[in-house]
C-alpha cells in the first residue's frame, strides 16, 4: 500500500481520538515514518496538541485558508497548508489544522458536486508526500465523516467503557458497515476502509467499566471483549484514565515525550505497529 | 422496559452485527468478481501453484457443501479450453495442512488440470475459517455463469442454513412457513420470526430473489424425481418445464422430456394432455393395464369431491397439513384445478 490514510472516529466527545491521532502519529515518526495529520474536527483541539496556535491573518482574524477548510473547498488545488508539529522535538510530522470554520466547508459540502468523495478525490488528484495520513474527526456522525470514510483505507474508533458510549459505538460501526456499502467503496477503492479497531480510553476501576470490558459478573456475549470477538474487530488494550495522557495534550505535546515512562505509550505503539504491517 | 434495567451489549449491537453480516455476502462477490478481473491483471496475491498440492474443500460435517453437478459436455468444453490457452481465471484456495490448499472456488479447472497432466495452476490463497470458506464456495458457485437453477437453489438453502445455524434440511419447511404466514398476514408467526426473517431476506435480496417466489418456484425443484432432475442439471429441461413433467406418472418421465426439448410451458401443456389421450386411448387397445384405475359406480369427479371433504376434516391438525410433502402435493392439486378450470372456463 502506498499511503495508509487512518481515520479515527467516535461518536462522543471526549473520547481520546486526537490525544490517539497525536500519539499515533508520534509513535509513527519514531519508526522514521512520516506523517499528515489532518484535523477534521471543528473543535480545533489538533491544534494544542500539536503544539501549534490558529494560523491569524495579519488583522488578527482566522485564516481560514490555511485550514482543512481550503482542502475541503472544490476549488483546492493541491496547495496543502502543512505545519509542522511539535517543531522543536519531533521530525516528520505535519498537521492540516482544523476549527470552528469547518462548520461552514460541512455547510458548503451539500452543494456540492460528489460531495461525499470530495476529500478522496483530493488526496488522490494531488497526493500529500506522507507515509502516513491520520484524520481526526469530529466526535459525532457527520457528513464530514462520509468524506473521510471515502478517503481513508483503516478506521480506528474510539470510546469510554460507558454504557452511552457502547451504544453509540454501535451505531458507529452500524454506520461504518452501511456507509461502506452505499458508498460502494469496495468497488471503488483500491483500498476501501477496513474496521481496524476499537481503543477503550478513560478506564476507570468502576462497577460498570468492568462490566463493560469483560472483567465483572456479565457474561462475556454482553460485555466488549465478547461482541468485538464475535465481529471479528480488534480491541485494543486499555486505556487507564490518567492525569498525564491530559495534560500531556494541553502541553502540547505526545505523551511520549511529555512522559516516555508512562505504560499507555506502549499501547499506542502496538496500535502504530499493527497498522504498518501489510 | 423496567426503569433501572440496564440495557444488555448484545442488544445495542444487533444491528451493528446485521449490517456487518448482510454485507459479507457483496463483499465476497466482489472478490470474487475481481478474481474473474485478475485473468487480464494478474494481482499481487496470485501465484501459479502445483496441481498435485490441491485437494478439494475439506469441511466438518456441519457445513455440509451442497451437491455438485459436473456436466460431462460442459466439462469437456473447458478441459479444450484450458488445453488451448490454460487456465485464465485464478481459482480460490485457502491454506490447509501438510503444505497443501483446500479448492474454495474452482474445482472444475482443477479438475480438467490434473486430467490433462498440467502441472500449475494459478491461484489466489486467502485464509478462511470453515464457515467463511463455505460461504465463499456457495457464493462463488451461484455466481457462475452454467449453474442450473436446481443447483442454485441448492446453494442458497446452503447460505440460508449457514447464516441462521440450522441444518440445510430444516430450511424448506421454515421457508414454507414464512412465505404462508406473509400471505396470510399471519402477525404473530411473522413477528416471532422476524430476526430469521431478516437473516433469510439479507440471503436472496442478494441474489434479488423473494422469498414468496423462491418457495413457489424453487423448492419444487427439490422434489422432482430422479430422470427429471437429471434434465434440469443438464440445461435440457426448464425449472417450470421440469414441474409440469413431474406431475406425470414417473415411467413416462424419459420420453416427455425428450419431446419437451425447447417447448414453452403453454405447448407442453398440450403435449401433454394429447400424450394423456393418446396414452389412453392406446390402453383401451390394448384393452388391459396394470395401471388401470379400479372401476367405480360413481362418476370420478364425486370420488375427488369426498375424498377432498374427508381431507379437509383431517386439515383440522394443521401440522398434517404443514408437512413439506403435503404442501407440494396440495399445490400440485392447485395447478391442476387451476388446469380444470381452464379447460371447463372459469364461472
Amino acid at each position: 500500500m502506498k499511503q495508509r490514510r487512518i481515520a479515527i472516529m467516535s461518536n462522543s466527545g471526549g473520547v481520546g481520538k486526537t490525544t490517539l491521532a497525536v500519539n499515533l502519529a508520534y509513535q509513527f515518526a519514531r519508526k522514521k515514518k512520516t506523517v499528515a495529520l489532518l484535523g477534521c474536527d471543528p473543535n480545533g483541539s489538533l491544534t494544542l496538541f500539536c503544539g501549534l496556535d490558529d494560523p491569524i491573518k495579519e488583522d488578527g482574524s482566522l485564516d481560514f485558508d490555511k485550514t482543512m477548510y481550503s482542502v475541503l473547498s472544490s476549488d483546492f488545488k493541491g496547495n496543502y497548508p502543512l505545519f509542522k508539529a511539535w517543531p522543536n522535538s519531533v521530525d516528520g510530522v505535519d498537521a492540516i489544522l482544523g476549527g470552528l470554520v469547518l462548520t461552514d466547508a460541512v455547510n458548503r459540502l451539500s452543494v456540492t458536486d460528489r460531495s461525499e468523495y470530495l476529500l478522496a478525490d483530493h488526496l488522490d488528484d494531488y497526493p500529500l508526500p506522507h507515509d502516513i495520513v491520520i484524520f481526526d474527526c469530529p466526535g459525532t456522525i457527520e457528513q464530514l465523516h462520509t468524506c473521510v470514510l471515502a478517503a481513508a483505507t483503516d478506521v480506528i474508533v474510539t470510546l469510554k467503557p460507558e454504557d452511552k458510549d457502547i451504544d453509540a459505538v454501535a451505531k458507529l460501526i452500524q454506520w461504518f458497515f452501511d456507509k461502506r456499502k452505499k458508498l460502494r467503496l469496495d468497488k471503488l477503492r483500491e483500498h476501501p476502509p477496513v474496521l481496524r479497531g476499537i481503543l477503550p480510553n478513560g478506564f476507570k476501576d468502576r462497577a460498570m467499566h468492568r462490566d463493560n470490558m469483560g472483567l465483572g459478573k456479565l457474561p462475556k456475549e454482553e460485555t466488549l471483549v465478547g461482541i468485538m470477538e464475535e465481529m471479528e474487530i480488534e480491541l485494543f488494550p486499555k486505556i487507564k484514565d490518567a492525569a498525564d495522557i491530559a495534560n500531556a495534550g494541553a502541553h502540547g505535546l505526545p505523551l511520549g515525550i511529555f512522559r516516555p515512562g508512562n505504560q499507555t505509550n506502549k499501547v499506542y505503539e502496538k496500535i502504530a505497529a499493527r497498522l504498518m504491517e501489510e | 422496559m423496567a426503569k433501572g434495567n440496564r440495557r444488555g451489549m448484545k442488544a445495542m449491537f444487533a444491528s451493528a452485527v446485521a449490517s456487518q453480516t448482510d454485507e459479507t455476502i457483496e463483499t465476497l462477490k466482489a472478490e470474487i468478481e475481481s478474481l474473474k478481473n485478475q485473468a487480464s491483471a494478474p494481482s499481487t496475491g496470485q501465484h501459479n501453484i502445483a496441481v498435485n498440492q490441491v485437494i478439494p474443500l475439506k469441511l466438518p460435517d456441519n457445513l455440509k457443501q451442497p451437491r455438485r453437478y459436473f456436466g460431462q459436455d460442459a466439462l469437456l468444453k473447458l478441459e479444450e479450453s484450458i488445453a488451448q490457452y490454460g487456465v485464465l481465471e485464478p481459482i480460490l484456495v485457502r491454506p490447509s495442512d501438510h503444505e497443501q490448499y483446500e479448492i474454495v472456488s474452482g474445482e472444475r479447472r482443477w479438475r480438467c488440470c490434473r486430467e490433462l497432466g498440467i502441472e500449475h495452476i494459478p491461484a489466489v490463497s486467502k485464509t478462511m475459517d470453515d464457515e467463511m470458506a463455505l460461504e465463499a464456495a456457495l457464493i462463488a458457485h451461484l455466481m457462475s455463469e452454467n449453474i442450473s437453477p436446481i443447483e442454485e437453489t441448492d446453494s442458497i438453502l446452503g447460505l440460508i442454513s449457514l447464516k441462521l445455524h440450522q441444518p440445510i434440511d430444516d430450511i424448506p419447511p421454515l421457508l414454507t412457513k414464512i412465505a404462508n404466514a406473509q400471505q396470510r398476514n399471519n402477525q404473530d408467526t411473522l413477528d416471532a420470526l422476524e430476526n430469521v426473517i431478516h437473516d433469510v431476506e439479507g440471503v436472496l435480496n442478494s441474489f434479488k430473489i423473494k422469498i414468496a417466489s423462491f418457495v413457489k418456484n424453487r423448492l419444487p425443484l427439490l422434489n422432482l424425481s430422479q430422470s427429471v432432475l437429471h434434465a434440469v442439471r443438464e440445461g435440457k429441461l426448464s425449472p417450470t418445464n421440469a414441474t409440469l413433467i413431474n406431475r406425470q406418472p414417473e415411467d413416462v418421465h424419459s420420453e416427455l422430456i425428450e419431446q419437451a426439448d425447447g417447448l414453452s410451458k403453454k405447448e407442453l401443456v398440450e403435449f401433454i394432455r394429447q400424450y394423456d389421450a393418446m396414452q389412453q386411448g392406446g390402453l383401451k387397445d390394448s384393452g388391459a393395464s396394470s395401471n388401470e384405475q379400479p372401476t367405480s359406480e360413481e362418476p370420478i369427479h364425486t370420488v375427488i369431491f369426498s375424498r377432498v371433504k374427508k381431507l379437509q376434516r383431517k386439515a383440522i391438525q394443521p401440522q398434517l397439513i404443514a408437512n413439506n410433502k403435503v404442501q407440494t402435493r396440495l399445490r400440485n392439486i392447485q395447478s391442476l384445478l387451476d388446469e380444470i378450470e381452464h379447460l371447463i372456463g372459469n364461472p
